[in-house]
């Protein structure tokens, strides 16, 4: 496989969240605001890019026995590692995502690409494909953030688009913002999804 | 049996380097995390003193740090004065806790000295995003958080949400959809202004109320009048009610 | 002890906070395991137990290793490999001890290792404070991991009876399987909301 398509199938073909369907605890819970969105995905993708680094690398001396703890001690320093340089450089997002740092240790996702992609590949291919499915988690958050952010506030990133354009009056339901607007976007999100995956499939069988 | 013996050392090796490599990383981040924390401390002090001292002092402020007992724990607070030579505290500062919808809301208040409230800033919350946590969003266009303006003025000890008295002056809007959460933040208010009052009632008293200035030497001779009387009163009962005196 | 913290701790847990529709911890088994009722109490059972078990263990670690040497750092460590081995541990004892159990159980068990809803009652447990600063007590974590577990439980029912109807309706090809499973828990969440107005403090 190219290294560009390695890189690019975990944006959308084989999207985590959206396509695969892991890691959907985060992409629901700090989705409140775009910021945090994109907080909470690069935060993971360096925990992604760094344990299927090393994962990659100790693939050999790692016996398959206790290969899983293993992975997920590796996960743990690295996720403890960008908890702490968080909590000291980036304060103010250390706080709004709080309980789900330290769980990214729990993200399928990461675990899921220690175990079927970095412990068989080379180091090169396994940080090109941390990247892209890291890009891939980040993407998908900042799609659900900002779907939720806009419909819940009526504003993206803090600007209140439509105050500015001078419609007053739209404030945004709070409900998309409380945790039933993280299922209901899930779900028209993951059917959209599906919608554009039956509409192709059928092209092609009437081909 | 050996296979067991190299699995576990695998294991406890890969442990051991990993909670190396976690120490020598905090050793790093750790005094960083410190030095924020006391920054953002004496940040969030002077932000609550804005507006009470001219402008160009605020940064040489002297906090003179107290301590009063809530509910069975020391808490820290502050007392303002703003050089050396002063005589009298003009301002107070406090850190209120008190518990909203889904946690401990957390705000530093900084009254004048008769406790009007000049400023407050929320530091610490976990409410709803959407509802609590409005009280620290700032809408776009402003400078501060809309919350905190609420409270400018008021009187630390009776501040109350309007939906539980609306007749009072000192009553502020609640956060729509977030009554717990003001309210929350109102009572914890009130409870540590008390509970400072209480401390700074005791002599010797050395604050002044800017509408009716009273010296050291007055206050320590009303405070002395008091416990006298207090003593009379508790010998005359026959119990032993010395719990501070103020209430 | 304060019996009112426990009663605040239940109701919080359970339906306010629920941790499923009020936290979102323990999604992935939630809209995993949630097509069958019979799978879905079995594995809510087994959460509860394991949710009360870690609750106990990573709170004793937390007092007892971590804060006497200053190491909390290492918390999220020591908590997700506490977590895993006690699920090891457990399958082990299950397995040879009480076979009936453990072939109701066994097969959700792997997976409550990356149900976050476990590691996730682990550290509120530590960092929860009442409002007068204090930490959450030995008893009060263990019991906030059970009605954690109830809560998860009553999610995962609910959603599990909703579902098996679902399977007989006529719903659009596109919405089928996921997508009206988050759907409907939009639904039972915005019901879910209507428990935020108690007030119980």
């Amino acid at each position: 496989m190219s290294m560009m398509k390695n890189l690019t199938k975990g944006f959308f073909k084989e999207n985590p969240v959206l396509v695969l369907a892991l890691g959907l605890c985060p992409s629901l819970a700090v989705t409140t605001s775009i910021e945090n969105g994109i907080g909470m995905g690069l935060a993971a993708t360096a925990v992604l890019v760094g344990s299927s680094a090393i994962v990659s690398l100790l693939k050999k001396f790692i016996p398959g026995s206790v290969r899983i703890p293993i992975f997920i001690v590796i996960i743990a320093t690295f996720v403890t590692m960008i908890d702490l340089t968080l909590q000291a450089f980036i304060p103010a997002l250390s706080k709004s995502l709080g309980l789900f740092i330290p769980l990214i240790v729990v993200n399928c996702i990461i675990l899921g690409r220690a175990e079927a992609y970095a412990s068989k590949n080379s180091v090169f291919d396994s940080i090109i494909d941390a990247i892209g499915m890291g890009i891939g988690f980040t993407i998908a958050l900042v799609l659900i953030s900002s779907v939720r952010e806009f419909t819940g506030t009526g504003s993206l990133l803090g600007y209140p688009l439509f105050q500015l354009m001078g419609i007053e009056g739209f404030k945004g339901s709070i409900m998309m913002i409380l945790p039933p607007g993280g299922f209901l976007t899930m779900g028209l999100i993951l059917a959209f999804m599906q919608w554009n995956r039956l509409r192709k499939k059928a092209k092609e069988g009437g081909r | 049996m050996g296979n067991i013996f190299k699995l576990s050392a695998i294991l406890f090796l890969v442990g051991g380097i990993a909670a190396g490599m976690l120490a020598f990383y905090n050793s790093f981040t750790k005094p960083e995390i410190e030095k924020l924390k006391a920054q953002n401390e004496s940040e969030a002090r002077q932000y609550v003193m804005r507006g009470l001292f001219q402008k160009e002092s605020l940064g040489g402020l002297i906090y003179d740090e107290d301590e009063i007992e809530i509910g069975g724990k020391t808490e820290k607070f502050w007392k303002v004065r703003e050089k050396e030579s002063d005589q009298y505290y003009k301002a107070f500062v406090f850190l209120s806790k008190g518990q909203g919808f889904s946690g401990v809301v957390e705000t530093m208040v900084g009254t004048d000295a008769s406790f009007k409230i000049n400023t407050i800033k929320v530091l610490k919350h976990t409410e709803t995003p959407g509802l609590g946590a409005e009280s620290q969003t700032v809408k776009y266009g402003e400078s501060e958080p809309f919350f905190e303006t609420w409270f400018k003025g008021k009187n630390s000890l009776k501040v109350v949400v309007e939906k539980d008295d609306s007749a009072s002056p000192d009553k502020v809007q609640s956060i729509t959809g977030a009554t717990i959460t003001t309210r929350a933040v109102c009572k914890s208010i009130n409870k540590y202004a008390e509970a400072v009052k209480a401390k700074l009632d005791k002599p010797p008293v050395i604050y002044v109320d800017p509408e009716n200035i009273i010296s050291v030497e007055e206050t320590l001779k009303k405070a002395q009048a008091d416990s006298v009387k207090a003593a009379e009163e508790s010998a005359q009962t026959g119990t032993e009610g010395n719990d501070g005196g103020a209430k | 002890m304060d019996f009112s913290h426990l009663v605040v701790i239940a109701v919080s847990s359970i339906f306010i906070n629920n941790f499923v529709l009020g936290r979102f911890l323990g999604i992935c088994p939630f809209v995993g395991v949630s097509k069958k009722l019979d799978s879905a109490v079995g594995m809510g059972m087994a959460v509860i137990f394991v949710m009360t078990l870690a609750s106990i263990v990573t709170y004793t670690i937390q007092k007892f290793i971590l804060d006497p040497y200053d190491i909390q750092y290492l918390q999220t460590i020591a908590f997700i490999l506490v977590i895993a081995s006690l699920v090891q541990f457990i399958e082990m004892f299950m397995k040879k001890n009480m076979p009936s159990l453990y072939s109701a159980l066994g097969i959700f068990l792997p997976l409550i290792t990356t149900n976050c809803a476990v590691l996730g009652v682990a550290i509120l447990n530590i960092d929860s404070t009442w409002a007068d600063g204090t930490k959450y007590n030995f008893i009060e974590s263990a019991w906030n991991g059970f009605t954690g577990g109830v809560g998860f439980t009553v999610a995962l029912v609910l959603m599990a009876g909703i579902r098996e109807r679902l399977e007989l309706a006529d719903i659009p090809e596109s919405m089928k399987g996921l997508p009206i499973a988050f759907v409907t828990s939009a639904l039972i969440a915005m019901a879910f909301l209507g428990f935020s107005g108690m007030s119980i403090m």
